[in-house]
């Protein structure tokens, strides 16, 4: 089915011709390339902040809340799934302009007004708020299921609860916070919402890119050409992704043999 | 000292996850068109536009139906993929997989338009089934990676000594691995279920005059920027709410009594 | 305990027919379901109508119903573009009607989506005579469309931060007090024509290659000042909001919302010019409820249609009619006059007539692409 869908964007054209003027044009453009590199670190970005981030609170979720709790922080994780992620980008919009909610508390501590939307900023906030539920909710899912005597006994042996952390949690949970930041640099990077809405555009990503190829000139082999690179990219990175988690676990399974 | 940094880092996440949807919250009861400060009168009226549209609850029940198939079918999919990953080594599995997860990575306005196409070829187009359908496609990569990550952390030799006992394949999986599965089950269910809640690009294209709430959202908010779809995301976030919470009571509950049993 | 063997993996081949059959199964429960399929609607009383976003809504087309008992289904689009590839992708028969912009009238013509449409069925005599024969409705002789709404696209900026003086030409988007409080539309078409425009092109999308490369300059030099590209709710956030002072590619229908809410924003016809655009609605070719859809064509253009559409809350826009005019004058005068439909000198028929309303074309000299390449651009500069 995926390979048929394929198959029909690329052949959906106006005029029924089959040639590699399209891949030539995109691929030689320069602004092509730019926003390529500018989708490629936003996501990028958006995946180690998010990771970061949102490991502390897994942590203490997963592995220090009472159970009651726990659950509790599950349920409040899945409650942004049920509304929309346009409207809270939206709203991120209003908050976060000249005269939104944030700059008038900055400017009752006597700030001038900042600039948070039509930038990367911006953008970089779009990006959190669409994953940051997701890899919250993943990274709790491999953190609760870490067998807590393998934390005690580090304790027992002298480990400080910090190199308990880097040393026994991380590794465990390894999976589970790869596939959460793979999840995470797949969604930001083929998002429009972000940039478009709270980036402005300025300058444009390549999932901008592809809706303009299409407003100008109804130009659907073009964008196709676009999504291709983009979906290779994704499955490189996925695929890193991977070799990263299963390469490291046949590493840990032969020390464990020898 | 360090558990209380701990928590308030916590508090602090969650505040940066619920910002947009209290402040649109409040906003809905802003009489204001154009969402800003200083708030002006409170005011009804946006709760009140919303129920005058006949559209409106049609559209809503559409979605959840929509949601529901979405995340039932694509689970069943997912978790059938993963285990048949986990499973078996056969020739192309590596392919296979690729071509699990790819949908996903295609964007969404191609992907829209590929559904369109395909879907209208084999004459199922325009319709709920049709948003099911390209929502599955979409969802099933989620469901399959979440699932996958549940089966990895299995005991490997956990199902060879249910062979070992006499289980039938089809026991063993219902005694052994389904209930190992369980969480990521309902955590694929509620996932799909949400990408679905939440999914108008492609449902545009494929829903024909049959739409859902994400799509009439989308017009409402990016074309007339309406703080209509304010009142509706505040209205559906206050049911889901509800719902988590009754069966947070539910569970709670249950789990009192299966105690007491003991 | 049943039986003990010591098998290590299950037979591979029934479980895996198994779980086919399973998906096989679960396949046919999910297409058989009765909550999904429903009998295609062949119901006379039901309108399939293809339109801009707030067309469809209860405030517009609630007379209509009531009057008529005929119900309006309608699949709203905020892209033209994507609006040609649902329709192109729906199988014939999905839409009885499709309300479009007049360069994608012609788009629709040349695919032979369009019914031919009978001048005498309607009330063109309401109309401003201008709008009786518009030349972009009219293919080899006949009727293709007929305009529901018109606007222009000038220049919309915030009445405190700036004066109607200011604005009096598009030389006010280069001042360098304007710095990052200039927007702009996500949109190449209006924002192109209105540099172009202000460049004294009179044809402001027929103009020459080298006429292009300074278009393009001009329109770079501009990107110091540029805070943001941005879709219709980003325009809106933005004035209301102070995220830019002034915009390009916006008019009244914009300004009149706007103030509506009591914002301080308004909208100007340069002296330059302003790019029109124009709404109208098609029959799509084949429909089987010609007789129906003619009566919504009607209700669309008569003084009741008119009237709502102009005042509509997704935005506001003006209308070919002359009657609605009058009667949008005496029922809302407030409205009318956001929307500058009044008898006084400078009232917006006055400024289509003085030719500073241009109709928005397709390039004629370069290809679309070579347009939206340079906005491309721009945007990444």
């Amino acid at each position: 089915m995926v390979v048929m869908t394929f198959w029909t964007v690329r052949n959906f054209q106006l005029a029924p011709d089959f040639s590699f003027s399209n891949w030539v044009t995109i691929l030689s453009a320069d602004y092509v390339w730019d926003a390529y590199a500018r989708s490629f670190l936003g996501a990028g970005l958006a995946s180690v902040l998010v990771t970061l981030l949102a490991f502390p609170c897994a942590y203490y979720l997963g592995l220090k809340a009472s159970p009651r709790v726990r659950l509790i922080g599950a349920c409040l994780i899945m409650a942004p799934f049920f509304t929309s992620f346009l409207v809270r980008a939206y709203t991120w919009r209003t908050m976060l302009g000249d005269q939104g909610v944030i700059n008038a508390i900055l400017g009752w501590f006597g700030f001038e007004p900042v600039q948070m939307i039509n930038n990367l900023f911006g953008s970089i906030i779009g990006y959190l708020t669409l994953v940051m539920p997701l890899v919250l909710l993943l990274q709790l899912f491999s953190l609760s299921a870490i067998d807590r005597r393998l934390i005690e006994a580090a304790h027992n042996l002298g480990c400080g609860p910090y190199w308990a952390i880097l040393r026994v949690v991380v590794p465990a949970a390894k999976t589970g916070i790869i596939l959460a930041a793979a999840f995470s640099f797949v969604l930001a990077f083929g998002d429009l919402i972000s940039p478009q809405v709270l980036g402005g555009s300025n300058p444009p990503t390549l999932s901008i890119l592809i809706v303009d190829q299409v407003r100008g000139g109804l130009q659907w082999p073009r964008a196709a050409v676009i999504a291709v690179v983009m979906v290779l990219t994704l499955i490189t990175v996925v695929t890193a992704a991977m070799v990263m988690t299963y390469g490291g676990n046949r590493r840990q399974s032969i020390r464990g043999k020898s | 000292m360090g558990l209380f940094l701990l928590r308030s880092y916590v508090v602090l996440i969650f505040l940066f996850i619920f910002a947009p949807i209290l402040v649109s919250f409040v906003f809905s009861f802003s009489e204001n068109r154009f969402p800003s400060l200083p708030l002006t009168e409170y005011s009804l009226v946006w709760y009140q536009r919303v129920l005058d549209e006949p559209a409106f609850l049609d559209s809503f029940k559409r979605s959840l139906t929509v949601a529901g198939w979405t995340s039932v079918l694509s689970t069943c999919l997912g978790f059938g993929g993963a285990y048949v990953d986990y499973r078996y080594r056969f020739l192309g599995q590596k392919v296979y997989v690729a071509l699990g997860i790819v949908p996903p990575m295609i964007p969404v306005l191609i992907l829209g338009v590929a559904m369109l196409i395909f879907l209208s070829r084999i004459g199922l187009s325009g319709a709920q089934h049709s948003v099911v359908i390209a929502h599955v496609v979409l969802c099933t990569p989620f469901s399959m990676a979440i699932n996958r990550l549940k089966l990895s952390q299995m005991d490997q030799n956990l199902e060879a000594a249910a062979w070992n006992l006499g289980a039938t394949p089809w026991a063993t999986m219902r005694t052994v691995i389904l209930p190992f599965c369980l969480p990521a089950i309902l955590a694929s269910f509620f996932i799909t279920a949400a990408i679905s809640l939440d999914e108008f690009a492609i449902a545009w294209f494929v829903s024909g005059l049959e739409e859902t709430l994400p799509v009439r959202v989308l017009n409402l908010v990016a074309r007339q920027s309406s703080p209509s779809v304010n009142a509706i995301g505040s209205f559906t976030f206050t049911m889901s709410l509800t719902l988590i919470i009754l069966a947070q009571l539910v569970l709670i509950v249950s789990q009192r009594r299966s105690g007491r049993n003991e | 305990m049943k039986k003990i063997g010591n098998k290590n993996t299950p037979p591979r081949s029934r479980s895996r027919r198994k779980f086919l059959r399973q998906g096989v199964a679960a396949g046919a429960v999910a297409l058989s379901a009765p909550m999904l399929i429903r009998p295609a609607k062949a119901d006379k009383q039901v309108l399939n109508w293809l339109t801009y976003s707030g067309h469809s809504a209860e405030e517009v087309i609630g007379p209509f119903t009531e009057a008529t008992g005929i119900k309006i289904q309608a699949k709203e689009y905020a892209d033209g573009e994507k609006m040609l590839a649902l329709i192109h992708g729906s199988p014939a028969g999905t839409f009885d009607l499709v309300t479009s912009d007049a360069p994608y009238v012609e788009l629709l013509v040349k695919s032979n989506l369009l019914q031919a449409m009978k001048p005498e069925d309607y009330d063109l005599d309401s109309f401003f005579p201008e709008f009786r024969s518009w030349e972009q409705h009219w293919f080899d002789g006949k009727l293709m469309a007929l305009m529901t709404s018109w606007g222009y696209n000038g220049l919309a900026y915030n009445t405190e931060k700036l004066s109607a003086a200011d604005v009096s030409s598009y030389d006010v988007m280069w001042r360098d007090d304007l710095k990052g409080k200039l927007g702009m539309r996500d949109w190449y078409l209006p924002i192109m024509g209105c540099i172009s425009a202000g460049m004294g092109h009179k044809d402001p999308y027929n103009i020459t290659n080298e006429q292009f490369d300074a278009l393009k300059k001009r329109m770079f030099s501009l990107k110091p000042n540029v805070a943001g590209f941005w879709n219709f709710a980003g325009v809106f956030d933005s004035l209301a909001n102070g995220g830019a002072y002034v915009i390009p590619g916006c008019g009244d229908w914009i300004a009149g919302l706007l103030q509506r809410a009591n914002h301080k924003i308004a909208s100007a016809v340069p002296k330059e010019g302003a790019i029109m655009w124009t709404e109208s609605v098609s029959i799509v070719r084949g429909t089987p409820r010609l007789e129906q859809a003619n009566k919504l064509v009607r209700y669309l253009t008569g003084v009741e249609g008119q009237t709502r559409l102009m005042t509509k809350s997704s935005y506001m826009a003006n209308g070919p009619s002359r009657t609605a005019w009058d009667h949008l004058a005496k029922i809302n005068p407030r409205e009318a006059e956001m929307l500058h439909m009044t008898e006084k000198e400078d009232n917006i028929m006055n400024v289509l007539r003085d030719g500073r309303i241009i109709p928005r074309r397709l390039p004629s000299n370069q290809s679309m692409e070579t347009w939206q390449e340079a906005y491309t651009q721009f945007q990444n500069l």
